[in-house]
């Protein structure tokens, strides 16, 4: 039987090996089974036609390129190799056991499915060669990349490396290498905690990897590196978990930056600090640092002007301890601080103490960084007890202003002149008449004589209780002075002890001329006038009230 | 009459004659068919034989979101996933319009829904899962909505709270469930690839005839993570349900790469889920097909189980996390 007789007899069975195929290759391929029955169909019925083809002729180009067209879009939909080899698989055994059954000998049969084979070596051929195509363009496509990744890797400007599951650097940026002074053959394959401190390697396996492990990342550790040279420098490491599709830790991948200056600088603050504080604890003047009103240190002076225990006072907001009248002053200086950072002069504020006394103090604030952050620096003095000397010394200017005042009233009731007609004064003097007061009354009449033009001034001493001999000279010395003006001096009410001291004295009773009483004085003065004198408001007084007069 | 309103009053001879407009000459025949969210019909042809006019509720989808649903179609259709096709309309295209109405046509397909899967059934459905998703991936869908917590879950409570949907009386248990389940959400989404998936894969959606498997209904086709097309179809919790995950990644990931990471997101969408179809029916009871078919809705007992089931799942996440932790 020839190949076409082959074809013939087994053309008949077409659509049964159609049947076969639909069921089988999805059993064998679930792949295939989640396509829709049309596209089944028609790859069944393709495949058996090819197989009934090849019994004429193989036509292995056409094959092949049937083969990679199918292939090719099996590979794009998903499928792996496998599958469509056992696909092929599939077909051909299910081709073999119809060609056993409906061919009529075994050596025909044979001859059909060696046919068959053929067709499958080829398909088999034609998928591995399809497949490792797509594999190595993807390979190849990787390698590009990968390439690329490396170069990039290798030459950014960070430091970077790459840590396999064990812990083994497996890529090192050239920065890396630069910074720490090694080259690449030096420390690939090598664990990355033999390039860091004692004390870095004790912390990255206890808390680094573990939380690498458990989180996936490290932000931000602090670490030490050992140069080749020897010399440690300070970095800030940050690591990520980079895993497979099943999640398991594939690589680890690090970063990290050079913050040696940044460390140091920061040590230097520290200690720079630590001598600030030094300084500043047991300084006597009162200190402290507060941000936005709340202190954030104090020394003791501060601690025992204020009556609070420096533990309560840090956190407090000064507000708290702020006479309630100042808060608004408060305020705006904290506002000034914050706005303007700028020194501000010293201002008097007003503290609460403890047992509720006021404390007057001198206020000076400045910025200042305290660990790191803006702050305002304030240095107290404590001016309270000068506060108190200046209000004594107030209080006493404004008493000696009320008791100057009071004595001058007292001088100017105690020395009245009252004119009571052109010409004659009288000055009624009551109490007792001191050196200085004599003084004053000799100036208040003198002056008054003067102001006046006063003839006669006429001095009472009726209010006068006693008289030593100052009285006595003062009265000398009031009646000489009036009579160097030009007036005559009339004393009246002289009591017997005052003219006793005269006489005792020795006084020049001859320029002083004496009436018993006052009413004597004013007659005596009057007449002493012969009527020239004008009659003063008081005489007309006198006058009125009396209805005569001397016509 | 505004466009709902004739969408609500669709009648048989509306839709035959969008079905002649597009092309197809009918038999005086129609039957509606089940569906809520749209108007579905089955029409007569002059030969015969009978083709399905899906009619877009308005305000919905926009006409760009409907043809990147299509165009979704005809990838997969292209790649041999077994999906069905809209037709193409006289004039072209398949997204035609009657009275503001967009609506399409397809073919009528035969088949059931498959039963409880068994292992087989699972790894074919991982298999085809995978394959929509390899097509997925392949082009982005720029008008699409995007799953995420926002839209499905706050945006969701904001609109129940302001229509007074839920007794005052629950309304800070769901609403602090709700809020719990939307982070959930956030958190898990973060960093996992999304592309375009179906969306609404569970059993009702597939078709299984002469051993074939077909997907239908792309309407909820959003921009999302692989896992929404898995839980779906998955059954919840126990033993059985890990040995059915496994055999639906053993066909998954044949094809397809899976991050078994976003599993995490599985508890936090069905969350999702039950909070969106929940402001879904509250969005649609002005339609008389809702009344009708969700006689509870809006019920104290509904709501007070719907905090509970919302709290139960808050419970099973924060469980899960726990393990995850572990």
């Amino acid at each position: 039987m020839d190949t076409s007789t082959l074809k013939a007899a087994l053309l008949p069975e077409r659509d049964n090996l159609i049947a076969t195929l639909l069921v089988e290759i999805p059993r064998a391929v679930p792949f295939y089974g989640t396509f829709p029955q049309s596209a089944q169909v028609a790859m069944a019925s393709r495949l058996v036609d090819i197989y009934l083809d090849a019994l004429d002729e193989v036509d292995a180009q056409g094959l092949r390129t049937f083969g990679i067209e199918v292939f090719t879009r099996r590979q794009e939909q998903g499928a792996a190799l496998v599958d469509v080899l056992a696909g092929v698989t599939a077909g051909r055994r299910a081709f073999a056991r119809l060609a056993l059954r409906a061919l009529p000998t075994a050596e025909l049969a044979g001859e059909a499915i060696e046919r068959v084979e053929l067709v499958s070596d080829e398909f088999v051929r034609t998928a591995v060669a399809v497949y490792e195509q797509r594999r190595d363009t993807e390979r190849r496509a990787f390698e590009v990349l990968e390439q690329r990744y490396q170069d990039l890797y290798q030459r950014t400007p960070a430091l970077m490396h790459s840590l396999d599951r064990d812990g083994r650097l497996t890529t090192v940026s050239d920065r890396w290498l630069d910074f720490l002074g090694y080259s690449r053959d030096e420390v690939l394959g090598r664990r990355s905690i033999e390039f860091v401190t004692e004390e870095t390697r004790a912390r990255a396996l206890a808390e680094h990897f573990p939380q690498l492990r458990r989180e996936g990342r490290v932000d931000l550790a602090d670490a030490q590196f050992v140069k080749k040279s020897g010399e440690i420098v300070d970095v800030r490491l940050s690591s990520v978990v980079v895993r497979d599709e099943r999640g398991e830790l594939q690589q680890i991948l690090a970063v990290f930056q050079d913050v040696t200056a940044e460390v140091r600088a920061t040590r230097a603050l520290r200690e720079s600090e630590e001598r600030w504080r030094g300084l500043t604890e047991l300084a006597p003047l009162p200190l402290a640092v507060h941000r936005a009103g709340v202190f954030l240190w104090v020394n003791e002076a501060l601690s025992r002007l204020l009556g609070l225990p420096r533990e309560e006072l840090v956190g407090m907001n000064v507000m708290r301890i702020v006479h309630p009248d100042d808060r608004e002053l408060l305020l705006s200086r904290l506002r000034q601080s914050r706005e303007r950072r700028v020194a501000l002069p010293p201002i008097e504020e007003r503290y609460v103490h403890a047992d509720g006394t006021i404390i007057y103090a001198d206020v000076a604030a400045r910025p200042v960084l305290f660990e790191g952050e803006e702050a305002t620096q304030i240095a107290v003095v404590d001016v309270t007890a000068r506060r108190h000397a200046d209000e004594v010394q107030r209080q006493n200017e404004a008493q000696a202003k009320v008791i100057e005042a009071q004595e001058e009233t007292l001088r100017a009731l105690s020395t009245p002149l009252i004119p009571i007609g052109d010409g004659i004064l009288v000055a009624p003097l009551i109490g007792r008449i001191t050196g200085e007061r004599a003084t004053g009354i000799l100036e208040t009449i003198a002056a008054g004589v003067v102001a006046q033009g006063a003839r006669v001034a006429i001095v009472d001493v009726t209010g006068v209780p006693e008289a030593d001999t100052s009285v006595a000279e003062a009265l000398v010395r009031v009646a000489q002075a009036i009579r160097l003006l030009g007036a005559e001096v009339v004393i009246t009410g002289i009591q017997p002890s005052i003219a006793r001291t005269l006489v005792e004295i020795g006084a020049d009773l001859g320029s002083l001329r004496t009436r018993g009483t006052l009413r004597d004085g004013i007659k005596y003065a009057l007449r002493g006038f012969g009527g020239a004198a004008r009659p003063g408001r008081a005489e007309c007084a006198e006058r009125g009230s009396s209805g005569s007069g001397r016509a | 009459m505004n466009t709902t309103d004739l969408f609500l009053s669709l009648t048989p001879h509306k839709v035959l004659e969008a079905v002649e407009d597009a092309g197809f000459p009918v038999n005086p025949l129609c039957y509606p068919l089940n569906s809520f969210e749209n108007r579905v019909y089955e029409v007569e042809l002059e030969d015969r034989s009978r083709l399905v006019a899906k009619f877009y509720r308005p305000g919905r989808w926009s006409p760009e979101q409907i043809l990147e649903e299509h165009l979704f179609l005809a990838d997969l259709a292209e790649a041999e996933v077994p999906v069905c096709l809209p037709r193409t309309l006289r004039g072209g295209g398949t997204l035609g319009t009657i009275d503001g109405i967009s609506y399409c046509l397809f073919p009528r397909m035969g088949g059931r829904a498959p039963d409880e899967p068994d292992d087989d059934l699972l790894q074919r459905l991982g298999m085809l899962a995978a394959r929509i998703h390899n097509v997925g991936a392949g082009r982005p869908a720029a008008h699409r909505v995007r799953l995420e917590a926002e839209t499905f879950v706050r945006q969701n409570v904001v609109f129940l709270r302001e229509k007074g949907s839920i007794p005052s009386r629950l309304l800070p248990r769901y609403e602090r469930a709700a809020r719990v389940i939307a982070d959930f959400v956030d958190e898990g989404i973060h960093g996992t690839p999304v592309h375009r998936i179906h969306g609404d894969l569970h059993l009702g959606n597939l078709l299984l005839r002469d051993g074939v498997l077909s997907v239908v209904d792309f309407d909820d086709m959003v921009v999302g993570p692989a896992v929404q097309d898995l839980w779906l179809l998955l059954p919840g919790e126990g033993v059985e349900a890990r040995i059915a995950l496994e055999s639906f990644l053993e066909g998954y990931e044949a094809l397809r790469a899976f991050d078994r990471k976003s599993l995490r997101l599985a508890t936090p969408l069905r969350g999702l889920r039950r909070v969106h179809y929940a402001a879904w029916i509250a969005r649609r009871f002005h339609d008389p097909i809702f009344p009708r078919t969700f006689p509870h809705f809006g019920t104290e007992a509904y709501w007070e189980e719907e905090t509970r089931d919302l709290e139960q799942i808050v419970r099973m996440i924060t469980e899960e996390r726990g393990g995850f932790e572990a």
